[in-house]
Parts: structure tokens; C-alpha cells; sequence
């Protein structure tokens, strides 16, 4: 469905001349049928590799082809298959929900009887039957995303595009947000969506983590959580700040990362613990609770990037010290 | 490029211009309204307009002619100049507006003319100089001191004939006398400044045409604003033609174009009374493809430019400074140099004063407007053939 080589996009600031990578020599495959999650912070660079897959943007290098079309040369082949919800609200705000509906029913060529029945069944679909007269700028912000995706659907389209559907949206609606991607899913569509949350990306059936313009790690969630070169041990204490600094000298913790009050240790194994318990114990930090938890995404996450930015920054701590 | 496509598109449009009620209102009488307004500001209100008499008779009859000159509502007679000389400089440091020469022997001409000796005698003569630098107030002022010299003159001649006739003369004669003064008074007018004035008649025209600029600065935002409001990047990711893109979006205004264009003819007549000696059709056809030309240009700018309010400015810029000043509607474009009369050719607006000009007085055709026809072709497919070149379905 998607084949991706090399792609590389850069931005040239015109006023400071200043060169933005967004996104760095990506490769990735999609299979027909997959739904498959393009995970990463603000600024990874998840938009605007959307985007080239979209047709909307050239890319500066490398290359990819959607459908078989090439994204530079078939991009008008791409967008008949197409449906892509971009970030932001893509509809129009001074026009109804029926009248945007109807619009894109227009440019699809969705007409007469198959357009009412298309219309009503999607309405159904995302719980925007209610709202069909208001104006697409007095909806709230989950319900102009639900349009979105809606107006994204109306043409029966081959590949879903959908970039960060759920920011934005409380978590009742994108627990229904999800539950109309499974749903996608399981009729087969393709679906490729973009999201900065590392708990969604739970449930897509491939997570691609992108980090700074590039793609860091590409598999299953389950997969990716077995990447994590050790066990996650939850740990409650009364002094997070102390405990953290001084788990980071114990031989075989690989990293710790505070989450809430709970700090999560990633030791190398079991034996470990009762080092840590001793340890702290000593510098006089009472243990609340201490126990093994599954790894999750987050955790292998947070793991990658600063292993990626230790190597990164390396060289230039080197010459200030 | 489907037909779906540009009509998908065009409702849409459509719908955003009824959404918002004042771009609506500017469309759809916006050029209409601007015609009436500036047409009665220009036309209306022409009063006390200063006038000095250099009065070379001194006689009873000049006197009286004079006060009936101040008498008009039009004119206002500030006092007597003794030279010539002395009335240019009234003129020239616009004390002056209109100078009423009366030539010496006013009076005895009148008496002449009404006596049987001198039947086939000229009438009395005047000499106005007018400024011209204001068409309108100068040609309501020389009309006024026209209608004024000319009444007191028949007025008189009639009260002497009729005096002539109780005296007891020939009524055969004086039936003879009476076709004689149906127009007795030959006028000599000199126009400073603006050698042919020109008239309302003359200025409604013009005006029709530079009023459909209007929707042409509308449509400079159409592109911009889909940018600005970031529905751009999901439209330009639908496998609509992008020539459809742009034919949709200029549909709803040219509909709003030709209504107006409909709305200003019938104000010119029947408000302004202004004739219409062309070929209606050919009018309507003409000023659709003047209001496509302009559409063209504003569809342009709207690609051009990446925001909504550089991409107005621009268009305003662009569309009514030189739109108006170079149109040929307040100076004539044969004064302006050759460099300037070149750029006048990218101008829409020349070609549409032209025509319209040409079809309300002159009633002439292809014949003559061949030029501007081409022109305005030109400009129209050019303009969409360009727009839709450098408009590319991609964001950034
Ligand atoms: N049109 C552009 N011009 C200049 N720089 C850009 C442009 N688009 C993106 N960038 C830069 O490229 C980088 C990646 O941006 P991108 O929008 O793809 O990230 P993202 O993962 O979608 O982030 P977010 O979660 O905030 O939407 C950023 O540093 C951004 O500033
Ligand atoms: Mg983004």
C-alpha cells in the first residue's frame, strides 16, 4: 500500500536563512489493511510526513509511492483514493454540517440516494446527528474533529490519513474515537494515523515512533515493548527527587523516569531490586511500595529518545567540560 | 476539469458570500451604490459658484442682466472686473470659477435687433471664460449663465416687439421679428484648463466600469482566506482539477457582476437619464467579459499573495488608484506619457470605460472597440490561464 524510501523534507527559513529537517531519510512499508500509528512528540515531524504521503507536499529527498503512485508525479491519483483529515480543523467554520458534508459529496461525486444513505450512516457512525444544522465553527473542538473524520469517510476512500484526530478531544470521545478506528480497521480499510499520545499508539496494530524527524522504532506494540533491555519496577517513595539521583549510580538500573508520584526504575533484572531497597533504605527514603510492572510504550519511548539525545549531545558536552 | 467540479466549488462559494451579510451587500449592490453616490456628490450641489462680470456696456440692460445672474440659485456674482487682464487673475487664483464678458453695445444691440433695420443681424454676443479644472460644477455654471443671458435676452426682446406691436406695426413683421429670437444670442465659451468638459453623461459610464472593480478586490481573497483559515490544506487534498478550483470560485462573482452590471445600466438611464445608443447584447457580453478580465486579475493577486489582507491591499492598490486615475475618467488618456499609456494596457478598467463610453453615447460597436474586445480577451484568458499555472494543489 505504502512504500516509503529515503524521504527527507527540509524547510528554509527565507528571513535567518536557518534550514529545518523536519523529516530525515524515513523508510516504512504499510500493508493494505493496517493500522498503523505515527507516534511522537510536538515537532517530530509527524504533519509533514503526512502530508508528503498525501500528495500535498514535495518532498526535498527520497521517495514514496501510495497506491502504486508516486507522491510527486501520481499525486492527483493519490487524492481519488484519498482521505485525509488534516491537523487542523479542515472544514469550513461560516458552513453547516450538512453543508460540508454535501460539499465534499459534490467534489466525490457521492450523489442522490447513496448520498443520504452515506450521510445518515456516518452520522450514525460518529454521533453528529443533532448538530447537523450548526455551523461548523460552533461545534466544539472533539465534534469538529468527528466532522473531520466523517467528511474524511463519505467517499468510501482506499487509505486513510488522519493527523492527531484525538488532540484536543476529552477521553470519553476518543475512547469513541478509537473505537471507530477498530472499526475501520476491521472492515479493512487502511488507516495511518498520528498521534502524541503513547497510550493510543497501544492500539494500533504497528507503531512507527518518530523522534526529531526521524522514524526511531517501526513494529508491533508488542514488539516494540519487548525492546526494553530489562523489567520496569514501580516505585513509590517519600523523597522523589533524592531516590531519583541516587537510583541513577545503583549498577543495573538503566534509566529512571518519574511518572506522578511513581517513579518508574527499568532495572536489567530482578536481582536488582534488592540492591535499590538496601540503598535507599540507608539514605533513610521510606518505600512505600515497590513492584514489577509491564512495560509499556511510554516507558520504551522515553527510553529511545534519551538514549538518542545522550548520543546526540555527546560531543558537544565533551567540549564545554 | 469536471463541470461537477467547478459547481461543487461554486455553491460553496456562493454560500460563503450569503453567509456574511455585509459581503454580500457589497457585492450585490456595492457597485451600484458607489455609482449613485459619487454620481450625485460630483453632480449635485452646484451652487454659489463665483462669478465676476466684466460688464464693457454699463447700461441699464447689463445692469439688470447682472442681478438676474445673481438671482440664480447656481451662481453667485462676487463683483465687476474692469480688464481682461484683470479677470485672468481672478481666474488664475480661483477667485473665478466662470467670468461673463459683456461686450460694449449690449444694449443698443437689443434694441437693434428688435427694430426692422437690422432683421438679419447676429443677436448680441457673450464671452464666458470657464475653469474647467471641476467638469461638473463648471458645466452646471455655464449651462446656468447660459439659460440665464439667453432668457433676459427673449424676455427683453419680446417686451419690445410687443411694445411695437400696441405702437401699431406691421403683425407680420413682428410674427417674422418673434422666429428671429428663438435663439438671438450668439455665446463665445472659452474653457480654461480642460479644454472639452465633461458632463454626468460623460461620468456615469466611466463610473459603471470602475465600480466592477468591486468584485474583482472581493475575489483577491478567496485563495487567501482558505490559507489563512486552514481549510487550504484539506481542499487542495481532493483530486479536484485546480482550473476548477479557480472557475468555481469566480462564478459566484461574476453572477454578482452581471447583476450589478444590469442594476448601474438601468440607474444610468432612468436616474441620470443617461442615452444608450449602442447594441444591448453586445453591451452585456462586453461587460461580462470586462467583469471576467477584472476577475482574472483579482483571482491573481488572491494566488499571489499568501495573506488575506495583503492579498485586499494589493488588489486595492492595484485595482483603484491607477484603476481610477489612469481610466481615462478624469483626464483624458492621451495626456499621460507613453510609458504610462503602455502600463494602461494591463488595466482592465481602460478598455471598460472605453466600452462603456463608446455603447451609452457614441452607439459604436466592434467596428471601433476591436482593441478593447482583444484586449479584455486577452487579459481574461491570459489572467486565468497564468492563476492557473502558479496555483499548485500543495501547501507550502
Ligand atoms: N511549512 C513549514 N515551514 C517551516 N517549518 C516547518 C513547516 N512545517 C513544519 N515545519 C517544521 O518541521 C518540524 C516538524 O513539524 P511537524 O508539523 O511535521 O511536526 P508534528 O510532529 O506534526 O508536530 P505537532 O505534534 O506539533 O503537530 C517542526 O520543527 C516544524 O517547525
Ligand atoms: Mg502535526
Amino acid at each position: 500500500m505504502i512504500q516509503v524510501n529515503g524521504l527527507e523534507r527540509t524547510f528554509k527559513s527565507w528571513l535567518s536563512g536557518r534550514v529545518v529537517t523536519a523529516v530525515q531519510n524515513l523508510s516504512l512499508h504499510i500493508q493494505p489493511g493496517e493500522l498503523f500509528g505515527l507516534v511522537g512528540p510536538d515537532g517530530a515531524g509527524k504533519t509533514t510526513t503526512l502530508r508528503m504521503l498525501a500528495g500535498i507536499l514535495k518532498p526535498t529527498a527520497g521517495e514514496a509511492t501510495v497506491n502504486g503512485h508516486d507522491i510527486v508525479k501520481g499525486a492527483e491519483a493519490i487524492k481519488k483514493e484519498l482521505g485525509y483529515m488534516p491537523q487542523q480543523f479542515g472544514l469550513y467554520g461560516d458552513l453547516t454540517v450538512d453543508e460540508n458534508l454535501n460539499f465534499i459529496c459534490d467534489v466525490f461525486g457521492v450523489t442522490g440516494a447513496e448520498r443520504e444513505q452515506r450521510i445518515k450512516e456516518l452520522l450514525d457512525f460518529t454521533n453528529l446527528h443533532e448538530f447537523r444544522k450548526r455551523r461548523g465553527r460552533q461545534l466544539s473542538g472533539g465534534m469538529q474533529k468527528k466532522l473531520g473524520l466523517t467528511a474524511a469517510l463519505v467517499h468510501r476512500p482506499k487509505l486513510l490519513l488522519l493527523d492527531e484526530p484525538t488532540t484536543g478531544v476529552d477521553p470519553v470521545a476518543r475512547r469513541e474515537f478509537w473505537d471507530i478506528l477498530a472499526q475501520l480497521h476491521a472492515q479493512g480499510s487502511t488507516v495511518i494515523v498520528s498521534t502524541p499520545y503513547m497510550d493510543e499508539a497501544e492500539r494500533c496494530n504497528r507503531v512507527g515512533l518518530m523522534y526529531n524527524g526521524k522514524l526511531m522504532i517501526c513494529d508491533t506494540p508488542s514488539a516494540i515493548k519487548r525492546l526494553l533491555p530489562g523489567i520496569v519496577l514501580a516505585l513509590r517513595v517519600d523523597d522523589l527527587n533524592t531516590s531519583e539521583r541516587l537510583l541513577k549510580q545503583i549498577e543495573g538500573v538503566i534509566d529512571v523516569q518519574p511518572y506522578g508520584d511513581v517513579l518508574n526504575v527499568i532495572v536489567q533484572d530482578q536481582s536488582v531490586q534488592p540492591v535499590i531497597e538496601k540503598q535507599l533504605a540507608q539514605a533513610g527514603i521510606q518505600i512505600t511500595s515497590i513492584r514489577p510492572a509491564p512495560p509499556r510504550m511510554e516507558e520504551v519511548f522515553i527510553y529511545f529518545v534519551r538514549r538518542y539525545v545522550e548520543n546526540h549531545t555527546q560531543p558537544e558536552e565533551e567540549v564545554h567540560a | 476539469m469536471t463541470w461537477r467540479h467547478v459547481m461543487a466549488i461554486a455553491k460553496k462559494e456562493w454560500l460563503h458570500i450569503i453567509r456574511d451579510p455585509m459581503t454580500i451587500f457589497l457585492l450585490a449592490v456595492g457597485p451600484v451604490l458607489m455609482l449613485i453616490l459619487v454620481s450625485y456628490a460630483m453632480a449635485t450641489d452646484v451652487k454659489d459658484v463665483p462669478v465676476y462680470v466684466l460688464d464693457q456696456d454699463n447700461s441699464q440692460h447689463s445692469q439688470n442682466l447682472i442681478a438676474r445672474l445673481d438671482n440664480d440659485d447656481v451662481l453667485s456674482v462676487k463683483g465687476d472686473v474692469t480688464s481682461r487682464d484683470a479677470s485672468e487673475r481672478k481666474m488664475e487664483r480661483r477667485q473665478a470659477k466662470v467670468i461673463v464678458i459683456i461686450e460694449p453695445g449690449f444694449a443698443d444691440q437689443l434694441s437693434s435687433l428688435a427694430g426692422m433695420q437690422s432683421m438679419y443681424d447676429s443677436g448680441p454676443a457673450f464671452s464666458f471664460i470657464v475653469d474647467g479644472t471641476d467638469p461638473i460644477s463648471a458645466e452646471v455654471a455655464t449651462e446656468a449663465a447660459m439659460n440665464q443671458s439667453e432668457a433676459y435676452v427673449t424676455g427683453e426682446l419680446n417686451t419690445l416687439l410687443e411694445n411695437q406691436l400696441d405702437a401699431g406695426a406691421d403683425p407680420t413683421l413682428i410674427r417674422l421679428l418673434r422666429q428671429q429670437i428663438e435663439s438671438p444670442v450668439v455665446f463665445d465659451i472659452e474653457n480654461r484648463y480642460n479644454a472639452d468638459l465633461k458632463a454626468i453623461w460623460d461620468l456615469v459610464p466611466a463610473l459603471i466600469a470602475v465600480a466592477l472593480v468591486l468584485p474583482g478586490m472581493s475575489i483577491a481573497t478567496v485563495i487567501a482566506r482558505e490559507r489563512d483559515q486552514g481549510t487550504l490544506e484539506a481542499l487542495v487534498a481532493t483530486p479536484i482539477h485546480k482550473q476548477a478550483i479557480l472557475m468555481g470560485k469566480s462564478l459566484p462573482y461574476m453572477f454578482t457582476s452581471l447583476i450589478n452590471v444590469g442594476l448601474m445600466y438601468g440607474v444610468a438611464r432612468v436616474v441620470f437619464g443617461v442615452p444608450f445608443r449602442g447594441n444591448l447584447l453586445l453591451y452585456l457580453a462586453l461587460s461580462g467579459l470586462y467583469a471576467f478580465a477584472t476577475l482574472a486579475i483579482g483571482l491573481l493577486f488572491s494566488i499571489l499573495i499568501r495573506s488575506q489582507e495583503a492579498a485586499m491591499w494589493s488588489a486595492m492598490l492595484f485595482f483603484l488608484f491607477p484603476g481610477i486615475l489612469l481610466s481615462g475618467m478624469f483626464f483624458p488618456i492621451e495626456v499621460f506619457p507613453f510609458m504610462v499609456k503602455i502600463e494602461t494596457l494591463e488595466l482592465p478598467a481602460v478598455s471598460g470605460v472605453l466600452i462603456n463610453r463608446g455603447m451609452f453615447l457614441q452607439g459604436v460597436g466592434p467596428r471601433v472597440l476591436w482593441w478593447n474586445i482583444i484586449l479584455l480577451l486577452f487579459i481574461a484568458v491570459e489572467g486565468f490561464e497564468i492563476a492557473g499555472r502558479i496555483f499548485k494543489k500543495r501547501i507550502a
